[in-house]
């Protein structure tokens, strides 16, 4: 599904991904873990298109409709209409849109991607509110300004109902867990496993191990100044929480 | 050189006044004496150049390029009368600046009539006036008094529309002017809500010229929402003048999108105690676009509160000026004054001119002040992309997001159902403007 090669990315030339590989299949959840300024958000807003880094090399290769495209030709808002999906380390405040305005105008533009009708104002007022359950979120939520006002952990459910309105195929979760208390850690990460299926995958961007003990992940990598160095199962995230990541060279 | 285009909108104007009274245009005799004094006050002053303090930062020599050509003619066909709008009740249609008295119907309570025989305080003082005033007086040709009575209260919006329709005498490379006289009293205990509409069209290039005064009487209320429809190659021009007494609450909220050029002033004076005003603007300009907005705020009377909110969004080589200024009289003690103005900028080209004035005379006062001139943030503009939103689409959002509050300030729901249907239109108009622009630099 996606296949990123020899990906070397900078950001006020300053290099910070130094030829990354990764490949992800349908149905996978992987996990990338790794020391501060490591890569890892750089890797999340790279993938998710963001406008300040700039590609030195490489390619990351996406499965739209059966043919393999560089994702990297496409802008941030055609990223997502195409299933990427990122949940946002620090979301962002968007005062005087309410949460219900912005989620439609968000679902009904992919449906016009894919040539399927709009929704109605009220049948995705519904849709949404069913949505919402899914992360235990007060449905009230959707009638305030996105964001505004809202605490961490609630931002970070958010998120997570963003992303079960938009269904991505790719849904990268950075730091989801970083801030959150356990009670709201567990309510997250059920909604993520809720959402997960054969057909979608999902990439944990995380710091701590504790997230992979409620969403299981089939790959554990480790960042470590802008490279992979190393991948295994899930048994290399429970080493790495007691040995630190020093001993990896 | 400098004010070439003025001379000669100057002397278009002098062939129209003589136009008029050659055609008999002007009959009622009181009023003669009054045209002609503000006609010969208006030749001797002339339009006002940027050396007045007033006009600092809009050079109407600039903006106005054509010689105008007062608009006589207020009939509307009953084809276009269809088209422009449902003639229902409580609401009154002006046709190029002429109320259409005869499909105005009104509820008890409300009244309108014609002025046009009688004096009032502005005529007295016409050599004092502002030359958009004397335009207004020169070639009044109908002056409309609006009475909401005593103890009335409305509670469906009043709504007053402004249409224009083509004018057979309108040759090319002149532009029409209608000017309109309406006065407004909301008499004691009253309390009412106006909608009022200014629809130009870019096939009839014009300067709509009003003038309008509102007197709030002892606890009276009234808010009033003006909706500014606007054309590229269209002016607006507007000045209020407001008087309230004590206990009362006038609030003006003017929206204006795409007009060439808007003027609008305010003068708001708490002449009794206790008073209430809120005078709050949102505008939306592109390309050369120019919207000026000024707001006097004057407290003579002790426990009056006032707030100020403009918001501004503004794209191309467009322009905005906000003068607001809040004046306290020695006596008026324990005055509670905002006044904000807010601007986003979304290009190089653009420029937003800020500039708020105290003038405080009472000490045991409260008079805030505070403008602010920002860029989209690129965060949010990323977090929109990033939920399928195409760069326009995201831009619009946040500038529709950006001046949101002024709508949520009305505190009649069905004003700020207006209020957010003209904010979805205009945005939406601002928005392909945004996409116009990336499709072109992408070729």
């Amino acid at each position: 599904m996606l296949e990123i090669k020899d990906l070397k990315a900078n950001i006020n030339d300053t290099s910070v991904l130094k030829g990354l590989n990764l490949s992800i299949k349908p149905g996978e959840v992987h996990a990338i873990m790794g020391p501060n300024g490591s890569g890892k958000s750089t890797l999340s807003k790279i993938l998710a298109g963001h406008p300040d880094y700039e590609v030195t090399g490489g390619e990351v290769l996406f499965d739209i409709n059966f043919e393999n495209k560089n994702l990297l030709d496409l802008e941030a808002d055609e990223r997502a209409k195409e299933g990427i999906f990122l949940a946002f380390q620090y979301p962002t405040e968007v005062p005087g849109i309410t949460n219900l305005q912005f989620l439609r105008a968000s679902f009904n533009s992919v449906c016009r991607h894919q040539g399927v009708e709009e929704m109605s104002e009220e049948a995705f007022e519904k849709f949404a509110i069913e949505k919402c359950k899914i992360v235990d979120m007060n449905p009230d939520y959707l009638y305030r300004a996105v964001n505004e006002g809202f605490s961490g952990g609630e931002k970070k459910r958010n998120e997570i109902v963003q992303m079960a309105v938009l269904n991505p195929r790719l849904a990268i979760l950075d730091e989801t867990d970083s801030g959150l208390d356990i009670d709201s850690l567990k309510i997250v990460a059920e909604g993520v496993n809720k959402l997960k299926s054969q057909d979608n995958a999902i990439l944990l961007i995380t710091h701590y191990q504790r997230l992979l003990d409620y969403i299981q992940p089939d790959h554990v990598h480790v960042l470590r100044d802008g490279q992979i160095v190393k991948s295994g199962d899930k048994s290399l995230a429970l080493e790495l929480e007691s040995k630190g990541y020093d001993w990896i060279q | 050189m400098k004010l070439q285009n003025t001379q000669k909108i100057l002397d278009s104007l002098k062939q129209s006044f003589e136009d008029l009274k050659a055609e008999g245009g002007f009959t009622e005799a009181q009023t003669v004496d009054v045209r002609e004094r503000a006609f010969k006050a208006l030749m001797a002053e002339g339009l006002p150049s940027t050396r007045n303090e007033f006009w600092k930062y809009t050079e109407l020599n600039k903006h106005m390029k054509q010689p105008l050509k007062v608009v006589s003619s207020g009939k509307i066909s009953d084809k276009e009368l269809e088209a422009t709008s449902s003639l229902g009740v409580n609401e009154l249609c002006f046709v190029n600046g002429i109320l259409q008295y005869d499909t105005t119907q009104l509820t008890e309570g409300l009244a309108v009539k014609s002025l046009s025989t009688g004096f009032s305080e502005q005529e007295v003082a016409v050599e004092s006036q502002s030359a958009f005033t004397l335009i207004n007086l020169a070639y009044q040709r109908d002056r409309v008094q609006l009475t909401i009575s005593k103890g009335t209260r409305i509670e469906k919006p009043l709504e007053i529309e402004h249409v224009y329709t083509q004018v057979s005498d309108l040759v090319e490379g002149t532009q029409g002017i209608c000017n309109t006289w309406l006065e407004i009293v909301v008499e004691e205990g009253a309390e009412v809500q106006l909608v009022e509409s200014f629809k130009q069209s870019s096939e009839l290039p014009l300067l709509s010229n009003n003038y309008l005064s509102v007197k709030v009487a002892k606890n009276a209320r009234c808010e009033h929402l003006r909706l500014v429809y606007g054309a590229e190659n269209c002016q607006h021009f507007g000045r209020g003048f407001i008087s309230q007494d004590r206990d009362s609450f006038y609030s003006v909220t003017t929206m204006n999108a795409a007009s060439g050029l808007t003027r609008q002033a305010y003068i708001i004076e708490q002449q009794g105690e206790n008073a209430e005003s809120v005078c709050n603007g949102l505008y939306l300009c592109d390309g050369s676009q120019h919207s000026d907005h000024r707001v006097v705020m004057r407290h003579l009377k002790p426990h009056g509160r006032s707030r100020q909110l403009y918001k501004g969004v503004l794209k191309g080589k467009s322009r905005s000026v906000f003068n607001g200024k809040i004046y306290i009289e020695k006596d008026a003690q324990q005055i509670d004054s905002n006044q904000l103005n807010n601007n986003l900028i979304l290009s190089q080209g653009a420029e937003a001119d800020s500039k708020p004035e105290l003038e405080v005379y009472a000490d045991d006062v409260k008079a805030n002040h505070g403008s602010a001139i920002g860029r989209l943030d690129e965060d949010q503009l990323f977090y929109l992309m990033s939920r399928c939103l195409s760069k326009a689409e995201a831009v619009q959002y946040l500038a529709r997001g950006f001046v949101r509050d002024v709508s949520l300030h009305l505190q009649s729901r069905a004003l700020r159902a207006e209020a957010e249907k003209w904010i979805l239109t205009q945005f939406s108009e601002f928005q392909k403007s945004i996409e116009e622009e990336a499709g072109v630099k992408s070729v």
